[in-house]
């Protein structure tokens, strides 16, 4: 049986493993967590919220929550800035979504600033 | 000055070895680095002079060059090492530019934590960030140290603060992260897996901040930009 691609809505919520180095003093997400590859990346990886839940969101591919956080995008933010965000399946992860597009410093830190806190490093 | 730890020997009976570094052409043996101060030809090394020897220990004993009986104890010696810096600038035998020294509370020792973190990500395996990130590049954080040293060294005393950093972060693609705040904005540097600079610079606060970004910067032009973010202003 295929993978069922999904539309995501502009008011999906989208979560983010956030390495606990790329959180600031005051708690937040720094830009630093958006780059990838040498150049800002162009196919950043989240989780579709509603098929998984944050603890499973935040301890996929060798991540815990001892090591790791979890941001949430509301997908309209990403596509503001010119991004696509697709829904992407994977065989062990049928929440995989993409954020695609063409991204430079500036986006990655206003992809931070949009990015809201759910779980830190520990909790 | 080129500074290098050339060698590390050890007498495995004794479990006793000695490091020998280029520059000062002399043989430290292990544990005995306050009696080693004594034995350098430079003896005002600055902050950098110290901060380049403490890399070169840091990262000789990571890359595990050192023969056996000795590796244990090389975070030993490190320790050591950074101890008698930390005693020499209290006792203001470093002397900061400008030759005036702020004592205990000197800029490189407020950044010492930050010098500290950034060692620490040479340590971080592939997929670190659970998104195949890879290992962080020694030179990333050999260049990230000195960059950090080098602000503190040139603004920390005027900017109040020792011009700590506001972050330091692992890059998934091998490279480091540095951010400074101040009263005039932030700027977030950027060093590559070969230690390339770059910088994103944002001024002005509320929605609409001015942002401008620079490739290929050098370490001057982070501390001239940063001079500008730091040390707040004061009318004449």
């Amino acid at each position: 049986m295929g993978l069922t691609i999904l539309t995501i809505h502009d008011d999906d919520h989208l979560y983010r493993r956030v390495y606990r180095d790329h959180f600031g003093r005051a708690g937040e997400v720094l830009s630093v967590a958006f780059k990838f590859c040498g150049k800002p990346d162009h196919h950043i990886s989240v989780d579709l919220a509603r098929l998984t839940s944050p603890d499973e969101a935040v301890s996929r591919d060798g991540a815990s929550s001892t090591t790791h956080g979890l941001g949430v995008l509301v997908a309209r933010h990403p596509r503001g800035l010119g991004f696509a965000v697709n829904h992407s399946p994977l065989p062990n992860n049928r929440a995989h979504s993409l954020i695609e597009g063409e991204n430079d410093k500036q986006k990655c830190r206003l992809l931070a600033q949009h990015t809201t806190v759910l779980l830190r490093p520990g909790d | 000055m080129t500074v290098e730890l050339l060698s590390a020997s050890a007498d495995p009976t004794t479990s006793s070895g000695q490091f020998r570094w280029l520059s000062a052409g002399s043989v430290w043996p292990r544990g005995s680095a306050s009696s080693a101060l004594g034995h350098v030809s430079t003896p005002s090394w600055s902050h950098v002079d110290w901060l380049e020897r403490l890399q070169a220990v840091f990262f000789f004993c990571l890359e595990a060059a050192m023969p056996e009986p000795l590796l244990p104890r090389c975070a030993d010696f490190a320790q050591e090492l950074r101890d008698v810096y930390r005693g020499a600038v209290a006792e203001w035998r470093i002397q900061p530019p400008g030759g005036t020294s702020t004592g205990p509370s000197d800029p490189a020792v407020s950044v010492w934590p930050h010098l500290e973190k950034l060692g620490s990500f040479a340590k971080l395996e592939h997929n670190w960030d659970s998104y195949g990130a890879v290992p962080i590049a020694r030179e990333a954080i050999r260049r990230a140290q000195r960059l950090v040293l080098l602000v503190a060294e040139g603004l920390g005393v005027v900017a109040g603060v020792g011009g700590s950093p506001y972050a330091v972060a692992p890059v998934t693609d091998g490279g480091v992260y540095v951010e400074w705040r101040g009263p005039g904005g932030e700027l977030q540097v950027w060093v590559d897996d070969c230690g390339r600079l770059s910088y994103l610079l944002v001024t002005g606060t509320g929605d609409c901040p001015a942002t401008h970004e620079q490739d290929a910067a050098s370490p001057e032009d982070v501390v001239q930009v940063l001079a500008g973010l730091l040390v707040p202003w004061r009318p004449a």
